[in-house]
């Protein structure tokens, strides 16, 4: 049986893939290390605030309502009796903020009337911004359950009919009325800048089942074009292109097998990784054959895209520079780590042409939202034109790179 | 027949013109040397032959194939093995060969029994289990020039081949070139050791600055452009300037060469019994004589009006 060449050029590349300890690290380590690091640091085990409470009202509500902010895991709560040692203590730059329930503010709550929090932060502006955005996030999820609960209080000892104007106005009528504008729990908060970081982020890390997207769109994303710009530009560093081009091997050939065995080393790396963190987070996800298009597709994109890269480079130096910012950027820009809603509108706009971003939304779709095949046509389409045009036109591309000028 | 032909071969890179309007040719079952200076174009010359490097004009032709229109089957016939090893060193020598295999179409019998046959001829079986990067410079090339050959290419272009290489070493590596002629391969192979264009090759094309300067066989290059013979004397070191005194008085021509004083002579068997006896006359009898007949360094200083020894450092 004849040798095919580029199943041999796969084969070659998987066998130093897995002798090549640098490889191995970024592609399989580093992925889980980062994993490891930011679920201790936003995932159950430790909080992200540290807050003084005060709690000068003492009431149930405000109990319940301190109860329900530190079962979060996002703040640890120091309560305080004086508002005055409260105070110093953030000043000692041990909480990053002072939640004050004011006195009444329970008796306002089922009186009808508005309670209002009293919020101080610290001087420092990113530390002031995450932690009021996540109280407000907070604040504003408490009001809407307490207005729902009254709501149904109200809507049970509520006539079906109410005479008002000289005209009857029905029961479900009054309770939407009521519904549209009722906000019982209020923040008081001094000074804040325009909010950056949303609660969303917080959720956004919270969200165990993320982490599957994110091992999958990193490896994706990042390992696929690094790893595809490697496998080329190491052909010239070596000087073995030229045994490849001085061989009848078509170049067609050569680049299948660059992608093939780019293909065989991150599916096999995306196995790994998504078996660790499971084994690790134990997130719930919703498995679906459907993610399979969408790492194939994607897996090509990202590798068409390093092989491109490397193509358009002057060097092997100057290819590895350049795959790796593309790379970098590319992971911040797709919401792999922060909601594209974190990203200014110009750079969103950007973001949502790349198709690693219809990658990583996809994949969220499939995983932690539960969605179906309508969400991965689209995406699936886009990412497989997307390989289609880029591997184009590196094969174009190859002679020219390949030849010594 | 014609192995190789080329005509009117220049390459330029900007305003450098690193080969100028080369034509030459190589009969089949041929060594054929380039020898030269680092710069002075072989590798460029070689690398287009071999489909790595465009040329920008002149044509290549291939057992009558045109090299730069018919690559595909004129890349069968060739086998290229340029200076670096080109082997991944991660990889073993075997599975470096099996990847070279695959590019060439060959099948798994074929392929064993290559490598079987290749391995007796180089003396690679020992090592070809063990990973490139751990191997020596020496059992490197055995391997790169065993993953050139392993298609048994008709022509085969070895680029400064015995670089790195000690004597020894280099003499068993002219045994196996000598053995792929035997079998039937046309070699073109660059140098710039003198010895090995003089003792390998068939024949020798010299190249300076992108031209070739001179061309033929070793010994009717040496004939041509090597000058006159030299009968060097070794005086004792005290006595050197008072034989080269005598020598002058002889009317000689003296150059000094080392340790050593050089005579030019069209007969240099007739002079060396003159020479002992004026010089055992003044009591200067020398350490030794020797003769040196012109040498392909002599031919290349004659061409070009430089050392060949100065021009490669």
């Amino acid at each position: 049986m004849k040798l095919n060449p580029a199943l041999e050029v796969a084969r070659k590349d998987l066998l130093s893939f897995f002798r090549s300890k640098s490889t191995l690290f970024w592609t399989l380590a580093f992925p889980l290390l980062m994993m490891l690091l930011f679920s201790s640091m936003f995932g159950g085990g430790g909080a992200m605030f540290t807050i003084a409470v005060v709690d000068q009202d003492g009431g149930t509500i405000s109990k319940a309502f301190l109860e329900a902010l530190n079962s979060t895991n996002v703040t640890r709560l120091i309560p305080f009796s004086s508002e005055l040692d409260a105070k110093e203590y953030i000043m000692d730059g041990r909480a990053d903020a002072l939640l004050i329930v004011p006195r009444g503010f329970s008796d306002n709550l089922t009186s009808g009337l508005t309670a209002e929090f009293r919020f101080y932060t610290s001087e420092d502006p990113q530390v002031r911004t995450a932690v009021t955005n996540m109280l407000n996030g907070f604040v504003d999820a408490f009001s809407e359950e307490y207005r729902e609960r009254a709501l149904a209080i109200l809507e049970e000892h509520m006539p079906p009919e109410i005479p008002a104007g000289g005209r009857n106005l029905s029961r479900d009528m009054v309770i939407s009325f009521l519904r549209s504008f009722a906000r019982p729990v209020r923040i008081r908060i001094a000074s804040i800048a325009k909010p950056e970081v949303t609660s969303e982020t917080v959720a956004y890390w919270k969200e165990e089942g993320h982490w599957i997207t994110v091992m999958l769109a990193y490896t994706l994303i990042f390992s696929g074009m690094v790893g595809a710009a490697s496998l080329l530009a190491y052909e010239k560093l070596l000087g073995t292109v030229k045994r490849l081009i001085a061989s009848p091997a078509s170049r067609w050939s050569l680049l299948a097998g660059k992608l093939l065995g780019g293909l065989a080393i991150l599916t096999l790396s995306q196995v790994i990784l998504v078996f660790l963190t499971m084994l690790w987070l134990r997130p719930e996800v919703d498995w679906t054959p459907l993610i399979i298009p969408v790492m194939i597709a994607g897996d090509l994109a990202s590798l068409g895209l390093g092989l491109l890269v490397v193509e358009l480079s002057p060097n092997p130096k100057a290819a590895s520079e350049a795959v790796t910012t593309v790379g970098i950027m590319i992971q911040f820009v797709s919401g792999l780590y922060f909601p594209l809603s974190f990203l200014p509108d110009p750079l969103r706009a950007v973001a949502e042409v790349i198709p690693f971003t219809w990658a990583v939304k996809a994949l969220d779709g499939l995983l932690v939202m539960g969605k179906g095949l309508e969400s991965v046509v689209a995406p699936v389409t886009y990412l497989a034109l997307a390989a289609l045009i880029f591997t184009s036109i590196a094969s174009a591309l190859f002679p020219r790179w390949a030849r010594v000028e | 027949m014609i192995a190789l032909e080329v005509e009117g071969l220049t390459k330029m890179y900007g305003e450098v013109r690193a080969l100028d309007s080369i034509s030459f040719h190589v009969n089949e079952r041929e060594i054929f040397g380039l020898l030269g200076p680092n710069g002075s174009g072989k590798t460029t010359l070689m690398e287009i032959v071999a489909g790595v490097r465009a040329p920008t004009s002149g044509s290549v032709k291939v057992f009558g194939l045109d090299a730069l229109r018919e690559r595909e089957k004129v890349s069968r016939l060739i086998g290229f093995n340029p200076q670096e090893t080109m082997l991944y060193g991660d990889l073993s020598g075997w599975e470096n060969l099996r990847f070279v295999a695959s590019l060439y179409g060959m099948d798994m019998r074929e392929f064993r029994e290559r490598v079987e046959e290749l391995s007796g001829i180089l003396g690679t079986g020992g090592f070809l289990d063990k990973r490139v990067d751990k191997l020596s410079g020496g059992q490197r090339r055995r391997i790169s020039l065993m993953a050139s050959i392993l298609h048994s290419p008709h022509l085969l272009i070895l680029d400064e081949p015995t670089v790195g290489l000690d004597p020894e070493a280099r003499r068993d590596f002219w045994e196996v070139i000598w053995r792929l002629r035997d079998e039937g391969s046309t070699i073109l192979l660059s140098t710039h050791y003198m010895e090995e264009a003089d003792e390998l090759c068939d024949r020798v094309a010299i190249m300076d600055r992108g031209r070739i300067v001179g061309l033929g066989e070793p010994d009717e290059l040496k004939r041509r452009y090597g000058g006159t013979a030299k009968v060097i004397v070794y005086p004792k070191l005290r006595s050197i300037g008072e034989v080269e005194g005598t020598l002058r008085e002889m009317g000689l021509k003296v150059t000094r060469i080392g340790d050593g004083l050089a005579v030019e002579t069209e007969e240099p068997e007739e002079l060396i019994p003159d020479l002992i006896t004026s010089l055992s006359s003044k009591g200067l009898e020398p350490e030794r004589i020797e003769i040196r007949s012109p040498t392909l360094e002599d031919v290349f200083l004659n061409l070009t009006g430089r050392p060949l020894a100065e021009v490669v450092e």
